[in-house]
């Protein structure tokens, strides 16, 4: 009879940068059963965002995540433009896409490196990080910021992009091209890597669906859905396809991120060639009236948000359901059976943001 | 919505005073399908997390903020699942006061 | 100062807690760690056990959840210890003032020797600090060989103090 031990693993654990808790119960090497501890990064946001009037909420939302900055200010304000009626300058729209694609890229970045340090890979973690400040400094010279940009606005962007720099960002984005695709061979093909990834976690394509994975991990278990297939933005304009890998395990959810960043630095391009003259920012008065869901996918998965008012300053309801809230039943789905020592890898593979999960 | 192989996207509650506001949205084939239900505040309602296991940690989340009990939940935190024991209890529910302020900003 | 607290000073050891951030200055902390900033240049080592560190960076303000977390792992810490609070959120906690589960910044649990603001703070600041928080440290030293029985009744006392605002 092997015997049943409680692990609490977390909330301060070398592994994440952030606190998780799961409670893990162990036979022998084995997890047999895993339950979250939440509530740690919980700031009550989502109340606080009833406090504020509207214009104010731009920041507050932009807080949710210092990740995914930017997408959570783009969905924001493409909710409430969708209340107010107003219509955003296609300059405005091809900015907005570019900032978000590069949050993707170094997101992604972040998490490689992450992925790598968690099995040990310490070089590797150095070399996506020594990558993704490009994207930092390319971030900042266009929004203003390195990590929380505020570029974003109701109506449309503050800064504009000139034509320096446009030429400028298009050679950065080859250059990071460049410098990551050193890195690809490694990810896919390395010895060690696979050793500690395939086949491990595996989630199947039934139960990505049935347990509402979102985003990479769905995309990993071999289902075609990405937000950015509902053509908001100018999503509907570029050519886009969205990458799906077959194998479910802790190896097909880091290949489909290695392919979305060179995915989304094809998109920068497309988007930074066709960026179409004109205004960047809309005139916008009226009164907020009504209730709009919105979707958008972040690096890390498909978002909601849901803005509800009543011809008040204040939001009425404003709730967020991120990617990682979507994405823990598929977790402590994954985690029993598996080894104690895959715990670190198999957590991480979903690409966890507590501060996302939590607000 | 479990037969046609729909995915939950989420729950989201709204205070309407006197009672709660429960819109379950899906997604099927990236077409959003909303629900909408209403519960009283002191009834416990029905949980859905039975038929959708990913329905625990919203149904959680509304029972943390807005006091609203859930029947036949699993994992139940009993209302401390992002709250602790010592913060305020059900701290979305519209207070009057703050009702109020708004209406004067009108 | 003898001859290991001067080679310690040339290579603090931090822990990174996140207390309820929005990642934002955890990234800019763990970017600081990565080749562009390298604060190995300084000796300092990232490391993830509280009884190692002599430096604890806190980022993002102190809800009811982390504030039992965050002082645990600042009593694990050894005697003495810089505490530096890296960012706006946990110098006074920023825009979550208003919000519920927000008690504000890091001082509500723990005693703070260094305060950086920024939202997120550049990682330039952030090596100021941990520079600063080691001068800090050094002075606490110096305290130490000076006073021993003496600096050990503060340390009580602060902790005691700080268990009465929570």
């Amino acid at each position: 009879m092997p015997s049943r031990t409680v692990i609490p693993f977390g909330p301060q654990h070398p592994v994440f940068p952030e606190p998780l808790q799961l409670t893990l119960t162990v036979e022998d090497e084995k997890v047999v059963d895993a339950v979250p501890g939440l509530g740690y990064v919980h700031r009550g946001l989502e109340k606080g965002a009833e406090l504020n009037d509207y214009i104010k909420n731009i920041y507050l939302a932009e807080r949710v995540c210092g990740i995914c900055s930017f997408m959570h200010s783009w969905t924001y304000c493409s909710c409430i433009e969708e209340l107010l009626n107003i219509e955003v300058p296609p300059r405005a729209e091809y900015l907005r896409m570019i900032f978000a694609e590069l949050s993707r890229v170094h997101s992604h970045l972040l998490w490689l490196g992450l992925y790598a340090d968690a099995f040990g890979l310490e070089s590797l973690f150095m070399q996506c990080w020594r990558i993704r400040e490009r994207c930092l400094d390319m971030q900042e010279a266009g929004g203003g910021g390195r990590v929380i940009l505020s570029t974003c606005t109701i109506g449309g962007m503050r800064r504009n992009l000139d034509e320096d720099m446009r030429r400028a960002f298009i050679k950065e984005v080859a250059e990071i091209r460049r410098d990551f695709e050193r890195l690809v061979p490694v990810f896919l093909n390395d010895y060690s890597i696979k050793k500690r990834t395939v086949g491990v976690g595996v989630l199947s394509k039934e139960d990505a669906q049935s347990l509402g994975a979102v985003g990479p991990t769905l995309r990993a278990s071999g289902v075609r859905s990405d937000a950015r297939m509902l053509g908001y933005g100018p999503y509907k304009e570029v050519d886009f396809e969205p990458v799906v890998e077959e194998g479910g395990d802790c190896y097909a959810r880091g290949v489909v991120r290695v392919k979305e960043v060179l995915q989304a630095l094809d998109l920068i391009t497309q988007a930074l060639e066709r960026l179409p003259e004109g205004e960047i920012k809309a005139n916008f008065r009226g009164r907020l009236k009504g209730e709009v869901f919105k979707r958008m996918e972040q690096p890390r998965g498909e978002m909601l948000y849901y803005v509800k008012a009543s011809r008040n300053k204040n939001l009425d309801r404003f709730r967020i359901r991120t990617p990682t809230f979507a994405n823990i039943p598929p977790l402590l789905k994954m985690l029993p059976g598996c080894d104690l020592s895959d715990v670190p890898v198999i957590t991480l593979s979903i690409d966890p943001c507590i501060s996302c999960n939590e607000r | 919505m479990w037969d046609k192989r729909c995915r939950l996207v989420t729950v989201t509650c709204v205070d309407l005073i006197d009672s709660l506001e429960l819109t379950y949205s899906f997604d099927h084939n990236l077409e959003l399908v909303h629900l909408r239900v209403k519960a009283e505040k002191d009834r416990p309602f029905p949980s859905i997390s039975g038929i959708y296991y990913a329905a625990f940690l919203v149904e959680n989340e509304i029972q943390d903020q807005f006091g609203l009990r859930f029947d036949n939940l699993h994992p139940d935190y009993q209302g401390f699942m992002l709250l602790s024991r010592d913060a305020p209890r059900t701290p979305m529910l519209r207070q009057v006061e703050e009702r109020g302020r708004n209406e004067d900003a009108v | 100062m003898n001859l290991v607290r001067l080679a310690q000073a040339k290579s603090p050891w931090v822990l990174h807690y996140d207390a309820s951030s929005c990642n934002g200055c955890d990234i800019e902390t763990v970017a600081c760690l990565t080749p562009l900033y390298d604060i190995e240049r300084f000796g300092a080592v990232s490391i993830g056990s509280p009884k190692h560190a002599d430096m604890l960076l806190v980022t993002g303000n102190v809800n009811h959840k982390s504030k039992r977390v965050l002082r645990n792992i600042y009593d694990q810490m050894t005697e003495p210890k810089v505490v530096v609070a890296i960012g706006i959120c946990a110098t006074s906690s920023g825009v979550f003032h208003q919000s519920y589960n927000v008690l504000g910044g890091a001082d509500q649990a723990v005693p703070v020797d260094v305060y950086i603001s920024g939202c997120p703070p550049r990682p330039e600041a952030i090596i100021d600090a941990i520079i600063m928080g080691v001068e800090k440290l050094k002075k606490k030293w110096k305290e130490e060989e000076e006073h021993p029985v003496k600096r050990s009744n503060q340390g009580s006392d602060t902790e005691r103090s700080t268990a009465d605002v929570g």
